[in-house]
Formats: C-alpha cells, structure tokens, sequence
C-alpha cells in the first residue's frame, strides 16, 4: 500500500465572485499551507470559508489569482483523478441517502481499483476509527443514523482513501459536545499519523485553537489573520481577531492551559 | 378473452419497456444540457400530440397492418412521459447529493448509475405509470389495424353489434388499468421510501 505525500498549498490572491453579486466574497486570498499541516479556519456566517473549500475541489471557479499544489496551477489538473486524491466532508453531511454506510464509504476506493478485500478492511478500520462499531453500523442507510453518527461517517468517508489533502468543513457541528472533544484528540491523532494536508473549517474557537498548527481568521471575504494559536492568543494581531479568539480573560487563560495540554508530547 | 388479455399486456409491457431502454438512458445523460433537452423534449412532445389513430393510419402505410405498426406507436407515445419524468427525476435531486457526488471526483458514468439514477427511481416510476396507462388505452385502437389484444374484440364487438363482447372488452381494459395503477402506486411508494433521508 503506497500513501502519497500530502499537497502543498499556496493561494495567491485567490478572489471568487458569485455571479449577481457586487462583492467579492473572497477577496486577494494569499496564504501558504504546508504539506501536512492542519490549518483551522474560522470566522462570521457567510464570511467565506466554505468558498474557501470549494475553489480548492473546484466546485467554485476563481475569477481572479490562483491557487497552487505542490506548485502547479491547480487549473491545469484533471479534475476527477485529482479529486479523488481529496477527502471532502461538506457542511451538511452529504451521505447518499439510497446507499448504506459501508456503500457510501466504498465509492471512491471502488472507482480506484482497489481490490474487495482491500475496501472491507479499511471500512472496518476507519469505523473504528470514527468510533462507530462496524458490525453494527455497516449495513445502515444515513437516515438510520443520529445527525452527530452521520457526521462521523461522513469524515470517515472523506479519510477512507487516504487523502492527500482533507477539506473538512464543520464536520463537528452535529456532535454532542460530550463526544466532541473525544473525536478531536482522535482527529489529531489520525491526522498526525498520516500527515495529511488538512483545511478544517469551524465555528468553534476552542476546536480551532486546539486542533490547527495555525488558524485562519476570515471576515468577509478577506484573510485577516493567521498564526499558530499560540501566537495568536498571546500577541492577536488586531482587536477583532482578540475578541474573536481570546474571549474575556478567564476563557484567556483556559485556553492558553487546553493549548499547554496539546502541546505536551504525546 | 384470457388469450386477449395477456396479448394486452404484452402489447404494452413491451412497448414501455423499449421507451424506457431508449428514453432513462438519453435523459440521465441530457438532463444537464438543457441545450439538447429542450429540442428533444420539443420533439417528443410533438410526436405526443399527433392523434393516434392518424399516427397509426401513417404507420400502416409503411409497416402495415398488424401488431408491429400498433407497437411502433405505442413506444411513440410512451417516449415522451418516460423522458420527461426522468429529466424531472435528476433536477430534483438535492443539489448537495450531485455536488458531494462530484467532489468525491466519480467518473460521470458512475454519479448517473449511482447516485442519479437511483436517486431518480421514485419520478422514472410515475413516469413509467403514465406511459402504461396510456399505452393500455392506446392499444385498444390497435384493433382497428389488425393488432391483437382487447382491442380486437372491442372492435370486433362493435363491427357486429355484440354488447357483450363490448363489456367484456372495457371491463378487460379497465382492471389492467387498475391493477397497472396499484401496482406502479405501491412500487412508487417503496422506492421514496429508500431514496429519502
Ligand atoms: N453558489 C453561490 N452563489 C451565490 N452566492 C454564494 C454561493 N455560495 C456562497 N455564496 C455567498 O458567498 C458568501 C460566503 O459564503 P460561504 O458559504 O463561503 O460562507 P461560510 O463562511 O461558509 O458561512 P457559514 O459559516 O454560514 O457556513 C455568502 O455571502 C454567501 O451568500
Ligand atoms: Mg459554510
């Protein structure tokens, strides 16, 4: 079994403009993301991050700058082969509602040629993994699954074939905040294992800070800040980045402490 | 009367079963080009309107008499509720199911066979549905061309005067409807069920 090198990522003045609309809804995006760094991103509702994503599978189109992988014109790829070496989990879960569990899994290994054995191994594993039990959960369809198990699956679905870059956007809006921070420590985890290039959008500042290498803090379109979390919770770089990340000095110092918790080696 | 009945149901079962070879595959692969769609939307439903008994005095002209030219029409008209349910079928399916299918980069042959095609299933079944009851109604005037099935003895039965013949011949018209309609209704029923969220 051959894993591929996770992508480099490079947006240069990468702007989207819906049509029918004034503004840009992003604007001069520039930003360099290793290979195999997990960069969380978060801001407003409608600030643009799930645009974000989207320029990266090409589900939206640029009109303006570009974006890189590895260092080539993501323009210039074949679209469905590279997409295939992305995992993608969408906002809304986006399980096909006709397939099971493991049938929605094994799409994307199937069109890759891998052999049976091969696909059932890995469902097993990467249930497992999500922390659902594969004898129980295999054979279920989505609507038989709670919103927070859905979720699960869906990140399951976007790990399946070993990504070489993972866009996960709100993949944890549906899980209970008992398991949440559970399902982060073991995201980490698997992500730190593989390595895989990650952009992982949120609404929740504290997942932000304790899963990104750095954090992306977007308004409106544009890239304000970005810095590992560390950095930015003690020196942020403008005061609406400080009010969005280091929240009144008690939640300050707790998440300065859950950051010292991350840090120590594992 | 059974013999009649059963060569009804052929009639139509085949008859719909070519419209749907020909029109679920040229839908799913044209419900994206609207630029292709709409023409050919155009032209089936054209071919929809023209009166069946003027359609089938043309194509005995040209086929002759018999169960083949009754056939031919049949397929003509079952074309274009078939095409036009599919096409239906495909734009109604959520935006973010055909993204997500996009984005996980399947080759374009595999989204339509599995994912929009099954996701379709539900509107292709009560596209089926009418072409079926209509193509049940319409073969009976395969009688006036020498077709087989309850056409032939409502025609029969008119041309002597046999009321009976008449009633036996709608009534035989009537239950295929019937059950044809049950049937598709039940088949409809269970395939929401295991298309929806
Ligand atoms: N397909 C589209 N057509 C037109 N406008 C769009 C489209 N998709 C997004 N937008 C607009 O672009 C802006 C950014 O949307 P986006 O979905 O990226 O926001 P977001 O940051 O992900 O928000 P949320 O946190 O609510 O998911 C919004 O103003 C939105 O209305
Ligand atoms: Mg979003």
């Amino acid at each position: 079994m051959t894993v591929e090198a996770p992508y480099a990522l490079r947006f240069d003045r990468a702007s989207v403009r819906f049509p029918g609309s004034p503004a840009l809804a992003l604007d001069r995006i520039s930003l360099d993301i290793a290979a195999g760094e997990l960069l969380t991103i978060v801001g407003a509702s409608g600030s643009g991050k799930s645009t974000l994503l989207r320029c990266v599978n090409r589900l939206v189109e640029l009109c303006d700058g570009r974006i890189e992988i590895d260092g080539r014109d993501l323009a210039t790829f074949a679209l469905d082969p590279f997409r295939r070496t992305i995992g993608y989990a969408i906002q809304g879960v986006g399980l096909f509602a006709h397939l099971t569990v493991a049938e929605n899994l094994a799409l994307v290994p199937e069109t890759l040629g891998w052999p049976r054995a091969r696909i059932d191994a890995r469902i097993d594993e990467i249930l497992a993994t999500v922390r659902l039990d594969p004898t129980v959960y295999r054979k279920r369809r989505p609507r038989a699954l709670s919103g927070g198990q859905a979720q699960r699956v869906g990140i399951a679905r976007a790990l399946m074939a070993y990504p070489r870059l993972l866009l996960l956007d709100e993949p944890f809006g549906a899980v209970d905040p008992i398991l949440r921070p559970q399902l982060q420590a073991e995201l980490l985890d698997v992500l730190r294992n593989a390595r895989t290039t990650t952009l992982f959008v949120t609404h929740d500042v504290d997942e932000a800070l304790f899963l990104g290498d750095r954090i992306a803090v977007i308004d409106d379109g544009r890239l304000r800040a970005v810095g590992s979390p560390r950095a930015m919770l003690e020196r942020p770089p403008d005061d609406s980045t400080a009010a969005l990340l280091c929240g009144d000095r008690l939640l300050h110092e707790y998440r300065l402490a859950r950051l010292a918790t991350r840090e120590q080696p594992t | 009367m059974i013999a009649a009945i059963s060569a009804h149901i052929a009639l139509c079962a085949f008859a719909v079963a070519v419209a749907a070879a020909v029109a679920v595959p040229a839908a799913l692969a044209l419900a994206d080009r609207p630029s292709v769609e709409r023409p050919l939307s155009a032209l089936l439903g054209a071919l929809y309107t023209i009166p069946s008994l003027a359609l089938l005095a043309v194509l005995v002209q040209f086929v002759g008499l018999g169960n083949a030219s009754v056939e031919i029409a049949l397929v003509a008209y079952a074309l274009y509720a078939i095409f036009r349910s599919t096409v239906a079928g495909v734009r109604a399916i959520p935006a973010e199911q055909r993204e997500v299918a996009t984005a996980l980069g399947l080759p374009s042959w595999k989204r339509r066979l599995r994912v929009e095609l099954p996701l379709a299933i539900p509107a292709i079944l009560s596209g089926l549905r009418i072409a079926t009851l209509g193509s049940i109604a319409l073969a009976t005037l395969g009688g006036y061309v020498g077709g087989s099935g309850l056409g032939a003895i409502l025609f029969t039965g008119f041309a002597l005067q046999n009321r009976a013949m008449l009633v036996q011949g709608a009534l035989g018209v009537v239950a295929i409807a019937l059950l044809a309609e049950l049937a598709f209704r039940a088949l409809e029923r269970s395939a929401r069920r295991r298309a929806s969220a």
